[in-house]
């Protein structure tokens, strides 16, 4: 019979470090943080190497600062750290490149990298795709707006002619349909 | 005024979305997971694919978010906080 082994978070939940109901909603912050990760990972691998590295113990919860909060930011750690080493390994090929070359380069000073342009090819995709999602919703394309421009909620409602309830509804109404549409994504 | 790239648009977007979804009640998480047809409740539910079920090629995919072998890696402990409100 084939020996199954126990997800990290499965080995958490039995543990009783989370509960049922943590676990729902750290599913749900995974979703979101697939919309920007690179095909090859999903938002399991996040959510599976938040809760690897929580119990290895290379990441320790912070007093005071929930369990859940904790493994958001370990995940956005996680998704950082691999566009980092995406880009220093990209880096590698001009640097090899400049090595091996007979003739001597003129400054003999490497350009800074140009930004990860599969970052930004992933970037622009999902940006298409929410734009997409909210065609026909004039209020949720400004607060999206609003949000990707790093406004806050009150210059929000000012710009936008808003009540702090619509505000509050409608990125609502954003949140629910970028995790369903996530949630809806063909599981692995 | 400064264009603003697509990658830093994205990740402002997520982490204010990120923040709403740690502070929302349990019931609108709930909500969600059941307009999916997910009934958390139950044993066994779709609302834990992925969580407490492994998927296939996990452990190849948790490699390529590594890199590194798992012996060298920094075992000091890196507080994580979370985002402000």
């Amino acid at each position: 019979m084939r020996n199954l082994r126990k997800t990290p978070a499965a080995e958490a939940l039995d543990r009783n470090l989370v509960t049922r109901n943590d676990l729902i909603r750290l599913k749900v912050i995974a979703r979101l943080h697939a919309w920007a990760l690179p095909p090859d990972l999903d938002w399991t691998d996040l959510l599976q190497e938040a809760f690897a590295r929580m119990l290895d113990g290379s990441r320790r919860q912070p007093d005071g600062v929930p369990m859940v909060a904790f493994l958001a930011g370990v995940m956005r750690s996680i998704r950082s750290e691999y566009w980092r080493n995406a880009r220093k390994e990209a880096a590698q090929i001009p640097k090899l490149r400049a090595e091996l070359e007979v003739l001597d380069s003129q400054g003999g000073e490497l350009v800074d990298p140009a930004p990860d342009p599969e970052r930004s090819l992933i970037a622009r995709e999902a940006l298409s795709e929410i734009e997409r999602l909210f065609e026909a919703d004039i209020q949720a394309r400004n607060v999206i707006a609003g949000l990707f421009e790093g406004h806050s909620p009150d210059e929000m409602c000012r710009t936008y002619n808003m009540s702090k309830t619509d505000y509050e509804s409608t990125r609502k109404r954003i949140r629910r349909i970028l995790v369903r549409e996530g949630l809806r994504s063909p599981q692995p | 005024m400064k264009a603003i790239s697509p990658e830093v648009g994205l990740e402002r977007l997520l982490l204010a979305l990120e923040t709403d979804l740690l502070v929302v009640a349990d019931e609108e998480i709930l909500a969600i997971a059941k307009e999916l047809g997910m009934n958390p409740a139950m044993k066994g539910s779709a609302a834990m694919f992925g969580i407490t079920t492994p998927t296939a090629g996990q452990v190849h995919r948790q490699r390529l978010i590594r890199k590194e072998p798992v012996s060298s890696f920094k075992r000091r402990p890196k507080e994580d906080t979370p985002p402000s409100t």
